[in-house]
């Protein structure tokens, strides 16, 4: 199973980087969301450490949608869906490959995004240490995020208006699971506490992501059964 | 539709309209007010409604995942349109949950909403969850898929819920928790009341439920035959 989703993942990336159609757009859709964010607060007082987080995981939230839809849509348009589905072994793999594509991806734009963030909001990193803290929690929401993401775009493949089924679908579910705590914990983090003191947030990111994982494993067969 | 569902029927209508009186009466005359520890005293008493709707939408969604679940592994169409059925019904019993509690809350504590109380915040995620549950459910033209694909939505709602509520003890809570606090429990003549209410609209849902999956399945009947109509105009 484990070595399916590692040929199916390498190969949506190897697809993904020959043209970068998605990476492009992502990344110019997030360098826009941090400016918008910066423009619209250019005549009033930026507190960088309250304004930053929020901006930040809308940005994940609304980018990562993007690669997330691609991954599905990608398959459907170019009708080579039905010869994934033909691929010998499990239905789950399908799953786990598209989610690790889509997660390498989406860390790729964050990245960027918190460096757009750090230049265009003038923050700056106390030092490697609170940097890796932060990495750490958008690696754990990221993972979240992508994992109950990807069983939800498979879901709206099927329906009609898919962009539009995919955020309807998806925030209400992450709302409270991924973006609460997510937000909390990044801001606490940029305000210079210790990654030690938001575990209780990091906690809750972790419960999540292994459930939606386990879950999404569990129901994915049943979604793309033609 | 057989003599004996007939019965059933008719005993279970006629069961819920007498203890919606009663449950009426014994929130509004029989339940004593509470003096000590609220500031609006007889505004409580909305209470015994907004529990009890509370809890009938959350049996709501749990009845619509377990159909679901059953879905999924019978493929029988009933279970579908009972978990569709189910939801719309639990969702209306969510929001009177909700409103009920904004004009509680903008009597006793002077806002209609706290953002910060976590327990305010999931019940809306919840309600949100379900909306989009029937949202979807209008998308999807072909009627297995549909059960199919909402079956998966409706089991990630429920699962999400349950862990969500639990999880938010790490933050600021004001919700009250009635049933049993460090100050004692409820008096014994209001959570006579509180139970009348919760039987009784218990029992109302049902009765709704039976309503509306056979507004659904006349509805099915009626495609089927248009279908065959068409069929045969064709020819």
């Amino acid at each position: 199973m484990a070595s399916m989703a590692l040929q199916i993942a390498r190969k949506d990336l190897l697809v993904e980087f020959r043209t970068k159609r998605t990476l492009n757009s992502m990344l110019l859709f997030s360098i826009l969301v941090i400016l918008a964010f910066r423009f619209a607060f250019s005549t009033t007082k930026l507190d960088a450490a309250v304004v930053a987080p929020a901006a930040l995981w809308i940005t994940f939230i609304l980018a990562g949608m993007f690669a997330l839809s691609a991954g599905f849509a990608r398959e459907k348009d170019q009708d080579t869906f039905q010869a994934l589905l033909l691929c010998p072994g499990k239905r789950s793999s399908i799953y786990l490959g598209k989610m690790l594509s889509s997660f390498v991806l989406i860390m790729l734009v964050e990245l960027f995004s918190l460096a757009a963030m750090a230049v265009f909001f003038e923050y700056d990193f106390a030092g490697p240490a609170q940097f890796a803290s932060v990495l750490v929690v958008m690696m754990l929401g990221t993972l979240g995020f992508v994992g109950v993401g990807t069983l939800l775009s498979a879901i709206a493949m099927n329906t009609q208006m898919r962009e539009v089924m995919l955020p309807v679908l998806l925030l209400p579910l992450i709302v409270f699971t991924i973006i609460m705590p997510a937000v909390t914990a990044t801001s606490r983090l940029l305000n210079n506490e210790s990654i030690l003191d938001v575990s209780a947030e990091i906690r809750l990111l972790i419960t999540f992501a292994i459930v939606y994982i386990v879950a999404a494993i569990m129901l994915f067969g049943y979604v793309i059964e033609e | 539709m057989n003599l004996a569902t007939r019965n059933v029927r008719m005993a279970l209508f006629g069961a819920t309209l007498p203890m919606l009186l009663l449950a009426v009466y014994m929130a509004l005359v029989y339940a004593p007010s509470v003096s000590v520890g609220f500031a609006a005293p007889n505004a409580q008493r909305i209470f015994y409604f907004h529990v009890a709707a509370a809890w009938v939408s959350y049996l709501a969604f749990f009845i619509t995942a377990g159909c679901s679940v059953v879905y999924l592994k019978t493929r029988s169409m009933a279970f579908d349109t009972v978990a569709s059925s189910s939801a719309e019904i639990g969702l209306v019993f969510c929001t009177t949950a909700i409103i009920t509690g904004a004009i509680w809350a903008r009597a006793e504590w002077g806002v209609f909403w706290r953002w910060e109380d976590m327990k305010l915040f999931l019940t809306l995620v919840l309600w949100l969850v379900y909306m989009s549950y029937i949202s979807v459910r209008g998308m999807v033209a072909a009627r297995e898929t549909r059960g199919r694909i909402s079956s998966v939505f409706g089991i990630l709602g429920v699962l999400c819920i349950p862990l969500s509520f639990s999880a938010n003890r790490i933050w600021a809570q004001f919700h009250p928790t009635v049933i049993a606090t460090s100050q004692g429990s409820l008096q014994p003549a209001m959570l006579a009341a509180l139970m009348v209410a919760v039987v009784s609209l218990s029992l109302f849902y049902f009765c709704v439920l039976m309503i509306r999956v056979d507004i659904e399945n006349f509805h099915h009947a009626v495609e089927e035959l248009k279908e065959k109509l068409g069929d045969e105009a064709d020819e």
